[in-house]
Protein backbone atom coordinates (compact mmCIF):
# COMPACT_ATOMS: atom_id res chain seq x y z
CA UNK A 1 0.00 0.00 0.00
CA UNK A 2 1.00 3.82 -0.20
CA UNK A 3 -0.28 6.92 0.51
CA UNK A 4 -1.24 9.65 -1.23
CA UNK A 5 1.61 12.51 -1.18
CA UNK A 6 0.74 14.51 2.28
CA UNK A 7 1.31 18.04 0.05
CA UNK A 8 -1.94 19.67 -2.68
CA UNK A 9 -1.35 18.53 -6.00
CA UNK A 10 0.29 17.27 -7.97
CA UNK A 11 -1.01 13.58 -7.42
CA UNK A 12 1.03 10.83 -6.87
CA UNK A 13 2.63 8.92 -9.81
CA UNK A 14 0.46 6.24 -11.21
CA UNK A 15 1.95 3.18 -9.74
CA UNK A 16 3.02 1.95 -13.16
CA UNK A 17 4.10 4.83 -14.76
CA UNK A 18 8.27 5.31 -15.51
CA UNK A 19 11.04 4.35 -13.42
CA UNK A 20 12.13 0.84 -12.60
CA UNK A 21 9.96 -2.16 -12.60
CA UNK A 22 10.78 -2.75 -8.56
CA UNK A 23 10.19 0.46 -7.84
CA UNK A 24 6.95 0.67 -9.71
CA UNK A 25 5.95 -2.74 -8.13
CA UNK A 26 6.87 -1.44 -4.81
CA UNK A 27 4.31 1.66 -5.18
CA UNK A 28 1.65 -0.58 -6.27
CA UNK A 29 -1.00 -1.83 -4.42
CA UNK A 30 -0.52 -5.28 -5.42
CA UNK A 31 2.93 -5.15 -3.81
CA UNK A 32 2.22 -6.20 -0.07
CA UNK A 33 0.35 -9.50 -1.95
CA UNK A 34 3.12 -10.54 -3.31
CA UNK A 35 5.40 -10.23 -0.51
CA UNK A 36 2.91 -12.41 1.40
CA UNK A 37 3.59 -14.63 -1.46
CA UNK A 38 7.26 -15.05 -0.66
CA UNK A 39 6.93 -15.04 3.05
CA UNK A 40 4.63 -17.75 3.22
CA UNK A 41 7.04 -19.69 0.71
CA UNK A 42 9.59 -19.07 2.94
CA UNK A 43 7.72 -19.39 6.09
CA UNK A 44 6.07 -22.70 5.21
CA UNK A 45 4.37 -25.19 7.51
CA UNK A 46 3.83 -22.36 10.77
CA UNK A 47 0.28 -21.36 11.00
CA UNK A 48 -1.34 -19.54 9.52
CA UNK A 49 1.03 -19.44 6.88
CA UNK A 50 2.04 -22.64 5.33
CA UNK A 51 3.15 -23.46 1.27
CA UNK A 52 0.33 -25.85 0.66
CA UNK A 53 2.75 -28.46 -0.07
CA UNK A 54 -0.18 -31.10 -1.19
CA UNK A 55 0.47 -32.96 -4.11
CA UNK A 56 3.06 -31.33 -4.88
CA UNK A 57 5.42 -34.17 -5.99
CA UNK A 58 3.90 -36.53 -8.01
CA UNK A 59 5.88 -39.39 -9.27
CA UNK A 60 5.54 -43.27 -10.48
CA UNK A 61 7.04 -44.06 -7.27
CA UNK A 62 4.58 -46.16 -4.65
CA UNK A 63 2.29 -44.61 -2.39
CA UNK A 64 1.07 -45.96 1.09
CA UNK A 65 -1.71 -45.43 3.44
CA UNK A 66 -2.59 -46.95 6.95
CA UNK A 67 -6.11 -48.43 8.05
CA UNK A 68 -7.34 -50.12 11.47
CA UNK A 69 -7.89 -53.26 11.93
CA UNK A 70 -8.92 -56.17 14.70
CA UNK A 71 -6.84 -59.36 15.70
CA UNK A 72 -8.01 -61.24 12.36
CA UNK A 73 -7.23 -58.19 9.89
CA UNK A 74 -10.36 -57.55 9.40
CA UNK A 75 -10.94 -53.25 9.37
CA UNK A 76 -12.25 -51.46 11.42
CA UNK A 77 -13.96 -48.28 11.26
CA UNK A 78 -11.59 -45.77 12.28
CA UNK A 79 -13.73 -42.53 12.67
CA UNK A 80 -16.04 -44.46 14.80
CA UNK A 81 -14.07 -45.59 17.27
CA UNK A 82 -11.41 -42.76 17.76
CA UNK A 83 -12.96 -38.85 16.08
CA UNK A 84 -9.66 -39.95 13.86
CA UNK A 85 -9.64 -40.43 9.70
CA UNK A 86 -6.81 -42.73 8.17
CA UNK A 87 -5.71 -39.68 6.33
CA UNK A 88 -4.90 -38.42 9.51
CA UNK A 89 -3.22 -41.14 11.00
CA UNK A 90 -1.27 -42.25 7.86
CA UNK A 91 0.61 -38.85 7.93
CA UNK A 92 0.92 -39.48 12.09
CA UNK A 93 2.49 -42.57 10.86
CA UNK A 94 4.51 -40.70 8.47
CA UNK A 95 5.88 -38.13 11.23
CA UNK A 96 6.89 -40.91 13.67
CA UNK A 97 8.69 -42.54 10.46
CA UNK A 98 10.86 -39.11 10.10
CA UNK A 99 11.74 -38.95 13.57
CA UNK A 100 12.87 -42.68 13.49
CA UNK A 101 14.59 -42.06 9.93
CA UNK A 102 16.67 -39.42 11.11
CA UNK A 103 18.35 -41.53 13.87
CA UNK A 104 20.09 -43.51 10.49
CA UNK A 105 20.54 -46.98 12.37
CA UNK A 106 17.13 -48.59 11.73
CA UNK A 107 16.41 -50.64 8.97
CA UNK A 108 12.73 -50.01 7.18
CA UNK A 109 10.93 -53.03 8.80
CA UNK A 110 12.13 -51.50 12.46
CA UNK A 111 10.99 -48.41 11.81
CA UNK A 112 7.76 -49.19 10.19
CA UNK A 113 6.91 -51.32 13.74
CA UNK A 114 8.35 -48.33 15.66
CA UNK A 115 5.99 -46.11 14.06
CA UNK A 116 3.26 -48.06 14.05
CA UNK A 117 3.21 -48.96 17.41
CA UNK A 118 3.22 -45.08 18.38
CA UNK A 119 0.24 -44.76 15.77
CA UNK A 120 -1.36 -47.50 17.94
CA UNK A 121 -0.85 -45.98 21.27
CA UNK A 122 -2.26 -42.37 19.96
CA UNK A 123 -5.64 -44.27 18.39
CA UNK A 124 -5.66 -46.15 22.06
CA UNK A 125 -5.78 -42.88 23.83
CA UNK A 126 -8.49 -41.50 21.65
CA UNK A 127 -10.83 -44.30 21.65
CA UNK A 128 -10.14 -43.84 25.47
CA UNK A 129 -12.16 -40.79 25.19
CA UNK A 130 -15.08 -42.67 24.01
CA UNK A 131 -15.75 -45.35 26.77
CA UNK A 132 -18.93 -46.44 24.94
CA UNK A 133 -17.16 -47.89 21.77
CA UNK A 134 -14.32 -49.47 23.12
CA UNK A 135 -12.02 -51.07 20.60
CA UNK A 136 -11.14 -54.93 20.56
CA UNK A 137 -8.75 -56.12 22.42
CA UNK A 138 -6.20 -56.40 19.70
CA UNK A 139 -5.72 -54.26 16.95
CA UNK A 140 -3.23 -53.67 14.27
CA UNK A 141 -2.18 -50.99 11.71
CA UNK A 142 -2.18 -52.43 8.40
CA UNK A 143 -0.38 -50.32 5.39
CA UNK A 144 -0.52 -50.91 2.15
CA UNK A 145 1.34 -50.08 -0.62
CA UNK A 146 -0.21 -48.92 -4.08
CA UNK A 147 2.29 -49.23 -6.78
CA UNK A 148 1.19 -49.01 -11.02
CA UNK A 149 0.51 -52.30 -12.91
CA UNK A 150 -0.58 -53.05 -16.49
CA UNK A 151 -3.52 -50.48 -16.63
CA UNK A 152 -4.56 -51.02 -13.21
CA UNK A 153 -3.01 -50.00 -9.08
CA UNK A 154 -2.04 -53.08 -7.31
CA UNK A 155 -1.68 -53.13 -3.34
CA UNK A 156 0.08 -54.51 -0.99
CA UNK A 157 -0.89 -54.86 2.55
CA UNK A 158 1.55 -54.99 5.38
CA UNK A 159 0.64 -55.69 8.75
CA UNK A 160 2.95 -53.36 10.87
CA UNK A 161 2.62 -53.30 14.33
CA UNK A 162 0.00 -54.48 16.93
CA UNK A 163 -1.36 -53.56 20.02
CA UNK A 164 -0.90 -55.36 22.43
CA UNK B 1 18.34 -19.16 -44.80
CA UNK B 2 17.13 -18.19 -41.40
CA UNK B 3 17.91 -16.71 -38.30
CA UNK B 4 17.82 -12.80 -39.11
CA UNK B 5 14.05 -12.99 -40.43
CA UNK B 6 12.76 -15.36 -37.78
CA UNK B 7 14.79 -13.55 -34.95
CA UNK B 8 12.70 -9.95 -36.03
CA UNK B 9 9.24 -12.00 -35.85
CA UNK B 10 10.29 -12.97 -32.56
CA UNK B 11 11.06 -9.71 -31.00
CA UNK B 12 7.83 -8.25 -32.87
CA UNK B 13 6.05 -11.01 -31.11
CA UNK B 14 7.06 -10.51 -28.15
CA UNK B 15 7.36 -6.47 -28.12
CA UNK B 16 3.51 -7.08 -28.95
CA UNK B 17 2.78 -9.42 -25.99
CA UNK B 18 4.55 -6.86 -23.90
CA UNK B 19 2.37 -4.44 -25.10
CA UNK B 20 -0.75 -6.28 -24.87
CA UNK B 21 0.26 -7.21 -21.06
CA UNK B 22 0.93 -4.01 -20.22
CA UNK B 23 -2.22 -1.86 -21.75
CA UNK B 24 -3.80 -4.70 -19.69
CA UNK B 25 -2.60 -4.39 -16.68
CA UNK B 26 -2.45 -0.48 -16.65
CA UNK B 27 -4.62 1.48 -13.91
CA UNK B 28 -5.97 -2.05 -12.94
CA UNK B 29 -4.99 -4.28 -9.80
CA UNK B 30 -6.20 -1.29 -7.19
CA UNK B 31 -8.62 -1.09 -4.93
CA UNK B 32 -12.21 0.02 -6.10
CA UNK B 33 -14.83 1.83 -4.46
CA UNK B 34 -17.17 -0.64 -2.44
CA UNK B 35 -20.46 0.78 -1.28
CA UNK B 36 -21.64 0.71 2.03
CA UNK B 37 -24.41 -1.89 1.53
CA UNK B 38 -22.29 -3.94 -0.19
CA UNK B 39 -19.45 -4.25 2.22
CA UNK B 40 -22.06 -4.61 4.90
CA UNK B 41 -22.85 -7.86 3.07
CA UNK B 42 -19.59 -8.58 2.47
CA UNK B 43 -18.58 -8.68 6.39
CA UNK B 44 -21.72 -10.55 7.55
CA UNK B 45 -21.35 -13.04 5.26
CA UNK B 46 -17.63 -13.72 6.02
CA UNK B 47 -18.20 -13.44 10.00
CA UNK B 48 -20.71 -16.25 9.54
CA UNK B 49 -17.76 -18.47 8.10
CA UNK B 50 -15.15 -17.30 10.81
CA UNK B 51 -18.05 -17.94 13.36
CA UNK B 52 -18.41 -21.46 11.79
CA UNK B 53 -15.31 -21.97 11.83
CA UNK B 54 -15.23 -21.68 15.44
CA UNK B 55 -17.59 -24.22 16.13
CA UNK B 56 -15.19 -27.06 15.38
CA UNK B 57 -15.14 -28.85 18.91
CA UNK B 58 -12.48 -31.85 18.02
CA UNK B 59 -9.07 -29.34 18.65
CA UNK B 60 -10.28 -29.29 22.47
CA UNK B 61 -10.11 -32.52 23.11
CA UNK B 62 -6.00 -33.20 22.30
CA UNK B 63 -4.65 -33.42 25.22
CA UNK B 64 -0.83 -32.69 23.72
CA UNK B 65 0.68 -31.02 20.81
CA UNK B 66 3.03 -33.95 19.56
CA UNK B 67 4.38 -32.10 16.93
CA UNK B 68 4.00 -28.29 17.68
CA UNK B 69 3.75 -25.73 14.71
CA UNK B 70 3.73 -22.14 14.82
CA UNK B 71 2.73 -20.32 17.85
CA UNK B 72 2.39 -23.83 19.23
CA UNK B 73 6.86 -23.81 19.08
CA UNK B 74 6.88 -21.22 21.27
CA UNK B 75 3.53 -21.42 23.94
CA UNK B 76 1.82 -24.53 24.80
CA UNK B 77 -1.50 -24.85 23.53
CA UNK B 78 -2.63 -27.74 25.83
CA UNK B 79 -4.50 -25.15 28.24
CA UNK B 80 -7.56 -25.37 25.19
CA UNK B 81 -7.93 -28.95 26.39
CA UNK B 82 -9.94 -27.31 29.33
CA UNK B 83 -13.54 -28.68 29.36
CA UNK B 84 -14.53 -24.75 28.97
CA UNK B 85 -12.72 -23.94 26.39
CA UNK B 86 -14.51 -25.15 23.66
CA UNK B 87 -17.56 -23.13 25.03
CA UNK B 88 -15.40 -19.62 25.96
CA UNK B 89 -13.90 -20.07 22.15
CA UNK B 90 -17.45 -20.01 20.86
CA UNK B 91 -18.51 -17.24 22.83
CA UNK B 92 -15.39 -15.15 22.54
CA UNK B 93 -15.63 -15.55 18.63
CA UNK B 94 -19.16 -14.52 18.98
CA UNK B 95 -18.73 -11.70 20.59
CA UNK B 96 -16.46 -10.11 18.84
CA UNK B 97 -17.40 -10.73 15.57
CA UNK B 98 -20.79 -8.37 16.34
CA UNK B 99 -18.52 -5.76 17.22
CA UNK B 100 -16.66 -6.37 14.14
CA UNK B 101 -19.71 -6.36 11.74
CA UNK B 102 -20.77 -2.69 13.44
CA UNK B 103 -17.94 -1.58 10.81
CA UNK B 104 -16.62 1.30 12.43
CA UNK B 105 -12.71 1.54 12.75
CA UNK B 106 -12.03 1.07 16.41
CA UNK B 107 -14.26 -1.67 16.57
CA UNK B 108 -12.18 -3.22 13.71
CA UNK B 109 -8.82 -2.28 15.63
CA UNK B 110 -10.12 -4.56 18.51
CA UNK B 111 -12.03 -7.15 17.04
CA UNK B 112 -9.84 -8.05 14.24
CA UNK B 113 -6.32 -9.16 16.34
CA UNK B 114 -8.74 -11.26 19.07
CA UNK B 115 -10.34 -12.92 15.97
CA UNK B 116 -7.01 -13.64 14.17
CA UNK B 117 -5.42 -14.49 17.73
CA UNK B 118 -8.38 -17.06 18.23
CA UNK B 119 -8.45 -18.35 14.88
CA UNK B 120 -4.72 -18.94 14.76
CA UNK B 121 -4.33 -20.75 18.88
CA UNK B 122 -6.92 -22.86 17.89
CA UNK B 123 -5.88 -24.33 14.64
CA UNK B 124 -1.95 -24.30 15.77
CA UNK B 125 -3.12 -26.49 18.44
CA UNK B 126 -4.89 -28.92 15.71
CA UNK B 127 -2.20 -28.66 13.18
CA UNK B 128 0.45 -29.82 16.29
CA UNK B 129 -0.75 -33.14 16.24
CA UNK B 130 1.21 -34.66 13.77
CA UNK B 131 -1.28 -34.37 11.15
CA UNK B 132 -1.23 -31.21 9.47
CA UNK B 133 -4.94 -29.63 7.93
CA UNK B 134 -4.82 -26.65 5.77
CA UNK B 135 -8.86 -26.19 5.15
CA UNK B 136 -9.02 -23.12 7.52
CA UNK B 137 -5.42 -21.86 7.09
CA UNK B 138 -7.88 -19.12 4.78
CA UNK B 139 -10.09 -17.93 7.22
CA UNK B 140 -7.05 -17.11 9.16
CA UNK B 141 -5.40 -15.46 7.05
CA UNK B 142 -8.02 -13.46 5.65
CA UNK B 143 -8.57 -12.66 9.40
CA UNK B 144 -4.90 -11.37 9.19
CA UNK B 145 -5.31 -9.48 6.16
CA UNK B 146 -7.44 -7.25 7.47
CA UNK B 147 -6.47 -6.98 10.63
CA UNK B 148 -3.14 -5.33 8.96
CA UNK B 149 -5.34 -3.43 6.85
CA UNK B 150 -7.06 -1.65 9.49
CA UNK B 151 -3.88 -1.72 11.59
CA UNK B 152 -1.25 -0.45 9.00
CA UNK B 153 -3.65 2.43 8.33
CA UNK B 154 -4.41 3.68 11.98
CA UNK B 155 -1.00 3.62 12.69
CA UNK B 156 0.41 5.31 9.78
CA UNK B 157 -2.67 8.53 10.28
CA UNK B 158 -1.71 8.18 14.38
CA UNK B 159 2.19 8.76 13.14
CA UNK B 160 1.54 11.42 10.87
CA UNK B 161 -1.00 13.00 12.27
CA UNK B 162 -3.20 13.25 9.57
CA UNK B 163 -6.29 10.76 8.20
CA UNK B 164 -5.30 8.60 5.14
CA UNK B 165 -5.84 10.11 1.67
CA UNK B 166 -7.96 7.57 -0.96
CA UNK B 167 -8.67 8.04 -4.19
CA UNK B 168 -11.58 9.40 -5.01
CA UNK B 169 -14.04 6.77 -4.10
CA UNK B 170 -11.99 4.70 -2.57
CA UNK B 171 -12.04 3.79 1.08
CA UNK B 172 -10.59 1.77 3.90
CA UNK B 173 -13.73 -1.03 3.09
CA UNK B 174 -11.93 -0.85 -0.58
CA UNK B 175 -8.51 -1.82 0.90
CA UNK B 176 -10.27 -4.54 3.38
CA UNK B 177 -11.89 -6.26 0.62
CA UNK B 178 -9.07 -5.60 -1.73
CA UNK B 179 -6.57 -7.47 0.46
CA UNK B 180 -9.03 -10.07 1.82
CA UNK B 181 -9.39 -11.05 -2.19
CA UNK B 182 -5.20 -10.78 -2.33
CA UNK B 183 -4.80 -13.38 0.51
CA UNK B 184 -7.27 -15.85 -0.66
CA UNK B 185 -5.82 -15.64 -4.62
CA UNK B 186 -1.87 -15.81 -2.76
CA UNK B 187 -2.83 -19.13 -1.24
CA UNK B 188 -3.60 -20.81 -4.55
CA UNK B 189 -0.28 -19.11 -6.32
CA UNK B 190 2.08 -20.27 -3.25
CA UNK B 191 0.38 -23.72 -4.17
CA UNK B 192 1.69 -23.02 -7.97
CA UNK B 193 5.39 -22.22 -6.76
CA UNK B 194 5.39 -24.98 -4.41
CA UNK B 195 4.52 -27.26 -6.99
CA UNK B 196 7.12 -25.72 -9.57
CA UNK B 197 10.21 -26.20 -6.31
CA UNK B 198 9.56 -29.19 -5.32
CA UNK B 199 9.29 -31.05 -9.06
CA UNK B 200 12.05 -29.05 -10.60
CA UNK B 201 9.84 -27.91 -12.71
CA UNK B 202 8.32 -30.85 -13.61
CA UNK B 203 4.96 -30.73 -12.41
CA UNK B 204 2.81 -30.69 -15.44
CA UNK B 205 5.01 -33.24 -16.76
CA UNK B 206 4.18 -35.47 -13.95
CA UNK B 207 0.64 -34.84 -13.34
CA UNK B 208 -0.49 -37.95 -14.96
CA UNK B 209 0.64 -39.94 -11.64
CA UNK B 210 -1.47 -38.06 -9.52
CA UNK B 211 -4.62 -41.09 -10.60
CA UNK B 212 -2.36 -42.79 -7.64
CA UNK B 213 -3.38 -39.95 -5.43
CA UNK B 214 -6.66 -40.33 -6.54
CA UNK B 215 -6.85 -44.12 -5.57
CA UNK B 216 -4.96 -43.04 -1.71
CA UNK B 217 -8.14 -40.80 -1.49
CA UNK B 218 -10.80 -43.19 -2.20
CA UNK B 219 -8.95 -45.76 0.28
CA UNK B 220 -8.68 -43.28 3.27
CA UNK B 221 -12.15 -42.24 2.68
CA UNK B 222 -13.33 -45.97 2.91
CA UNK B 223 -11.29 -47.08 5.50
CA UNK B 224 -12.77 -43.97 7.58
CA UNK B 225 -16.49 -45.39 8.38
CA UNK B 226 -16.10 -48.31 5.48
CA UNK B 227 -18.67 -47.01 3.51
CA UNK B 228 -19.66 -49.44 0.84
CA UNK B 229 -20.74 -46.88 -1.85
CA UNK B 230 -16.29 -46.17 -1.58
CA UNK B 231 -15.54 -49.94 -2.09
CA UNK B 232 -13.54 -50.53 -5.15
CA UNK B 233 -11.24 -48.89 -7.37
CA UNK B 234 -12.96 -44.91 -8.47
CA UNK B 235 -13.28 -45.33 -12.54
CA UNK B 236 -11.72 -41.99 -12.68
CA UNK B 237 -8.50 -43.31 -11.76
CA UNK B 238 -8.40 -46.00 -13.87
CA UNK B 239 -9.41 -43.77 -16.91
CA UNK B 240 -6.54 -41.28 -16.13
CA UNK B 241 -4.39 -44.18 -15.50
CA UNK B 242 -4.83 -45.04 -19.44
CA UNK B 243 -5.26 -41.73 -21.04
CA UNK B 244 -2.16 -40.01 -19.20
CA UNK B 245 -2.01 -37.27 -22.18
CA UNK B 246 -5.33 -36.15 -21.26
CA UNK B 247 -4.35 -36.11 -17.37
CA UNK B 248 -1.67 -33.86 -18.12
CA UNK B 249 -4.30 -31.36 -19.95
CA UNK B 250 -6.57 -32.07 -17.03
CA UNK B 251 -4.53 -31.65 -14.13
CA UNK B 252 -2.06 -28.77 -15.96
CA UNK B 253 -5.37 -26.34 -16.55
CA UNK B 254 -5.42 -26.32 -12.62
CA UNK B 255 -1.97 -25.72 -12.26
CA UNK B 256 -2.18 -23.15 -14.58
CA UNK B 257 -5.31 -21.57 -12.85
CA UNK B 258 -3.43 -21.75 -9.51
CA UNK B 259 -0.46 -20.07 -10.82
CA UNK B 260 -2.20 -17.15 -12.40
CA UNK B 261 -5.08 -16.56 -9.96
CA UNK B 262 -3.99 -13.22 -9.30
CA UNK B 263 -5.19 -12.05 -12.21
CA UNK B 264 -8.68 -11.76 -10.40
CA UNK B 265 -7.22 -8.77 -8.75
CA UNK B 266 -7.56 -6.77 -11.92
CA UNK B 267 -11.36 -5.69 -11.59
CA UNK B 268 -14.23 -6.75 -10.51
CA UNK B 269 -15.09 -8.90 -13.97
CA UNK B 270 -11.95 -10.65 -13.65
CA UNK B 271 -12.61 -11.17 -9.76
CA UNK B 272 -15.83 -12.67 -10.58
CA UNK B 273 -14.12 -15.10 -13.48
CA UNK B 274 -11.41 -16.38 -11.65
CA UNK B 275 -13.54 -17.47 -8.56
CA UNK B 276 -16.36 -19.41 -10.60
CA UNK B 277 -13.10 -21.21 -12.10
CA UNK B 278 -11.82 -21.70 -8.33
CA UNK B 279 -15.23 -22.79 -7.14
CA UNK B 280 -15.44 -25.23 -10.08
CA UNK B 281 -11.63 -26.65 -9.60
CA UNK B 282 -12.70 -27.38 -6.10
CA UNK B 283 -15.64 -28.85 -7.32
CA UNK B 284 -13.48 -31.29 -9.86
CA UNK B 285 -11.54 -32.15 -6.71
CA UNK B 286 -13.98 -32.95 -4.14
CA UNK B 287 -16.06 -35.44 -7.08
CA UNK B 288 -12.56 -36.95 -8.22
CA UNK B 289 -10.82 -37.34 -5.18
CA UNK B 290 -13.21 -36.93 -2.36
CA UNK B 291 -11.33 -33.19 -0.53
CA UNK B 292 -13.54 -30.30 0.28
CA UNK B 293 -12.25 -26.98 1.08
CA UNK B 294 -15.77 -25.61 2.01
CA UNK B 295 -14.42 -22.69 3.50
CA UNK B 296 -11.77 -22.13 0.32
CA UNK B 297 -15.15 -22.03 -1.14
CA UNK B 298 -17.12 -19.73 0.98
CA UNK B 299 -14.97 -16.99 0.91
CA UNK B 300 -14.46 -17.23 -3.07
CA UNK B 301 -18.04 -16.47 -3.31
CA UNK B 302 -18.00 -13.83 -0.85
CA UNK B 303 -15.00 -11.71 -1.92
CA UNK B 304 -14.60 -12.93 -5.90
CA UNK B 305 -18.05 -13.72 -6.95
CA UNK B 306 -19.30 -11.16 -4.77
CA UNK B 307 -23.16 -11.85 -5.81
CA UNK B 308 -24.33 -9.00 -4.23
CA UNK B 309 -22.29 -6.34 -5.95
CA UNK B 310 -23.83 -7.69 -8.83
CA UNK B 311 -27.45 -7.10 -8.21
CA UNK B 312 -26.63 -3.97 -6.79
CA UNK B 313 -25.18 -2.78 -10.28
CA UNK B 314 -27.39 -4.72 -12.30
CA UNK B 315 -30.49 -2.56 -9.97
CA UNK B 316 -29.07 0.66 -10.15
CA UNK B 317 -27.22 0.73 -13.46
CA UNK B 318 -30.03 2.89 -15.31
CA UNK B 319 -30.55 5.43 -12.23
CA UNK B 320 -27.29 6.45 -11.48
CA UNK B 321 -23.58 6.41 -12.22
CA UNK B 322 -22.64 2.75 -11.73
CA UNK B 323 -19.25 1.44 -10.03
CA UNK B 324 -16.48 0.85 -12.13
CA UNK B 325 -15.95 -2.56 -12.59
Amino acid sequence: MSAAPTTAPPPPPAPDAGGHWFGRLRRHAIYPVVLFVVASSIIRENYPFSHFPMYARPSSKPLSYTYLADGDGQPLPLLYYTGLTPSRMTKKFGHHRGKYEKGGELGEAEIDARSGSDVLDYVRRMNAKRPTRPLPDHIQLIKVVISYGEGEFIETPIAVAGNP
Amino acid sequence: MSGGGNAVDDGKSKTRVRRWFARWRRGRFVPLPVSRPEWFIMRLLFAAVVFHSFLDWKPFTYDSQPRPTGIAKLLPLTFLNHEAAFAISKTIAGVFLAIYLTGFRTALLVSLPVLTLGSTLVRSFANSQGFTHHGYQIVTLTLLAQTAVVWYVSIWEWRRGERWRFAPGVTLSSYLAYYSQGVILATYVIAALTKIIKSKGLWVANARYICIELVKSNRTMYYKSLDPELAGTPAVAVWLLKHPLLATVFFGAGFLLELCALAGLRDRGWAFLTGVALIVMHRVIMLTMGLTFHYNEALLAIFLLNVPFWLIWLGTRGRRPHQPL
